[in-house]
């Protein structure tokens, strides 16, 4: 019984880790290539979840949750390219990284209070296309939507990886994230690079924003915790790493759901910033950063 | 080919560059001497539109292209090997001279090129599947040759190609250069402290001093020069 219910916890912890994964790969690749740390990156999680409460009244079941995972990415893509050319873009030669950051909180602002406009700050929730129905393994169980969360996420984040090691735009990404001035001298078009890396980055926390919302309640004011965790995620597995960010959602999400339950569910969002305190005590360069 | 002419440039205030005139010709290999902070490394930048030149025009095969993004330079032909060697450290060589090749789209060609650097640099076949950031300073000069070479080059411009380099490591970067020009016909602009062989092998020299240019002439010319001797050959 002892050791089912923890099992059970992992579980949970892991498919929460997976949406953590994936929000924070978007705001690690974003730093990674243009050093930009975006305080408003949960904000495109809000989003996302929003274009999924729109399409899932129209196109209901199925459809519509897939169909609002592909609009989220679209629509939040779309919204990520805007930002970075009228907001990040001009600001990047000439600003420094703490301008860019208070740059980003003023975003951040500003994104929260129209969606307060547009959406109004009743808190919806997504429907289950699954009608609630649970998968039943014996040891745990869960429901057949938290198992699609899991595998969907764990797809976008393969397919990413994919996209970075093998295509010659994605290796481009990583090329310039590690030396932008010899990218340059490749041939690369930074500026491109720029707008494309912002656009995915965005979408992916577009996307584990419609997953999110699976799993909490969506309002306006829903950003600040996605931005947080992906934080806390970034910092713990080094900052612009890419498995550093995999692996430290899904530790993240574990070591949350595991203590708010053995410890005390009202610390449940503290434990993150604990981990985070004793990383960067331990090991401030991230699990996965070069030391200094 | 290349023609750079009275070109000013500044970094904020500062001037680094003061009406600088140089040429070079097809088939040329032009040597740039100067001590540190004489504004080498700073003209290469501006040739291949890292920087913007306040004044003065850079042609190349008759095409203005001192306005021109980096990325149109490259594709120009006009290709620049950076001083420190500047290899992407966590992507493996062959990733690393995969990106050498990122506007090509002759693939026939830039397999061509690959079987090519891998013969000129023989060590980097055993190594292809390594991270760069763990080689040798050699090592990963001959990665940034390499690459420098798959992305097909009119000009092939080198900044301190042999520094910091141990006496053997050196010998095969230099017999690399020499290779490169002579055999391949390749045109070649080279920034090297080692004055003696840079001047050897050079067609025609410059020198640079404080932004300007205050000498120009054959290689021999400069190698027979009592003021190039005594500031760069130590005699």
């Amino acid at each position: 019984m002892e050791s089912s219910l923890l099992l059970q916890q992992i579980v949970n912890g892991i498919i929460l880790g997976s949406v953590y994964s994936l929000i924070a790969l978007g705001l690690t690749m974003i730093f990674g290539v243009m050093k930009i740390s975006n305080f408003a990156h949960g904000d495109y999680s809000m989003v996302g979840a929003y274009v999924a409460v729109f399409l899932m009244a129209w196109l209901p079941g199925w459809l519509g949750w897939v169909g609002s995972i592909l609009a989220a990415a679209a629509v939040v893509g779309v919204l990520g390219v805007v930002t970075e050319r009228l907001v990040f873009r001009p600001l990047l030669t000439r600003w420094t990284d703490i301008d860019i950051i208070m740059v980003s909180i003023g975003l951040f602002i500003l994104l929260e209070n129209l969606a307060h406009l547009v959406f109004g700050a009743t808190p919806r929730m997504l429907k289950d296309p699954f009608g609630g129905a649970v998968f039943d393994l014996g040891l745990f169980s869960t429901s057949q939507l938290r198992v699609f969360c899991l595998v969907f996420s764990c797809v976008a984040i393969a397919v990413l990886q994919l996209f970075l090691n093998r295509s010659r735009l994605g290796v481009a990404i990583r090329a310039t994230s590690q030396n932008r001035f010899a990218a340059q001298l490749m041939g690369i078009n930074i500026n491109t690079v720029y707008t494309l890396t912002f656009s995915l980055g965005a979408a992916l926390a577009g996307v584990g924003g419609v997953l999110y919302g699976t799993l909490f309640a969506i309002s306006p004011v829903m950003g600040a915790i996605p931005t947080q965790k992906a934080f806390v995620v970034t910092i713990m597995g080094g900052m612009g790493h890419m498995r550093g960010a995999i692996l430290g959602g899904f530790i993240l999400g574990v070591a949350e759901t595991l203590g708010g339950n053995y410890l005390s569910m009202a610390y449940k969002n503290a434990i993150g910033f604990m981990i985070l305190i004793l990383v960067l005590l331990l090991r401030p360069s991230g699990l996965f950063g070069r030391r200094q | 080919m290349l023609n750079i002419d009275q070109i000013t440039v500044s970094y904020g205030q500062a001037p680094a560059l003061v009406d600088v005139s140089l040429r070079v010709e097809q088939g040329e290999l032009v040597t740039l001497l100067g001590s540190n902070g004489a504004g080498k490394s700073t003209l290469l930048k501006t040739i291949s539109g890292i920087l913007r030149p306040r004044s003065g025009r850079i042609a190349f095969n008759g095409r203005e292209i001192h306005n021109a993004p980096s990325h149109q330079i490259v594709q120009a032909g006009v290709v620049h090997v950076p001083e420190g060697r500047q290899v992407f450290t966590d992507l493996t060589v062959q990733e690393n001279l995969r990106m050498g090749a990122f506007t090509r789209r002759d693939h026939q060609a830039v397999e061509h090129d690959l079987e090519f650097v891998l013969k000129l640099f023989p060590r980097l076949k055993e190594r292809r599947h390594q991270l760069a950031g763990t080689m040798s300073g050699g090592e990963a000069q001959m990665v940034a040759i390499a690459r420098g070479i798959l992305s097909a080059p009119k000009l092939l411009m080198l900044d301190e190609p042999s520094l910091g380099l141990a006496p053997v490591v050196r010998a095969d970067i230099f017999d690399a250069i020499s290779q490169l020009h002579q055999q391949s016909g390749l045109t070649i602009l080279l920034v090297e402290q080692n004055a003696k062989w840079a001047l050897h092998v050079a067609t025609r020299a410059y020198v640079l001093e404080n932004g300007r240019v205050i000498m120009e002439g054959s290689g021999q010319d400069l190698i027979n020069d009592e003021n190039v001797q005594q500031a760069y050959l130590g005699y």
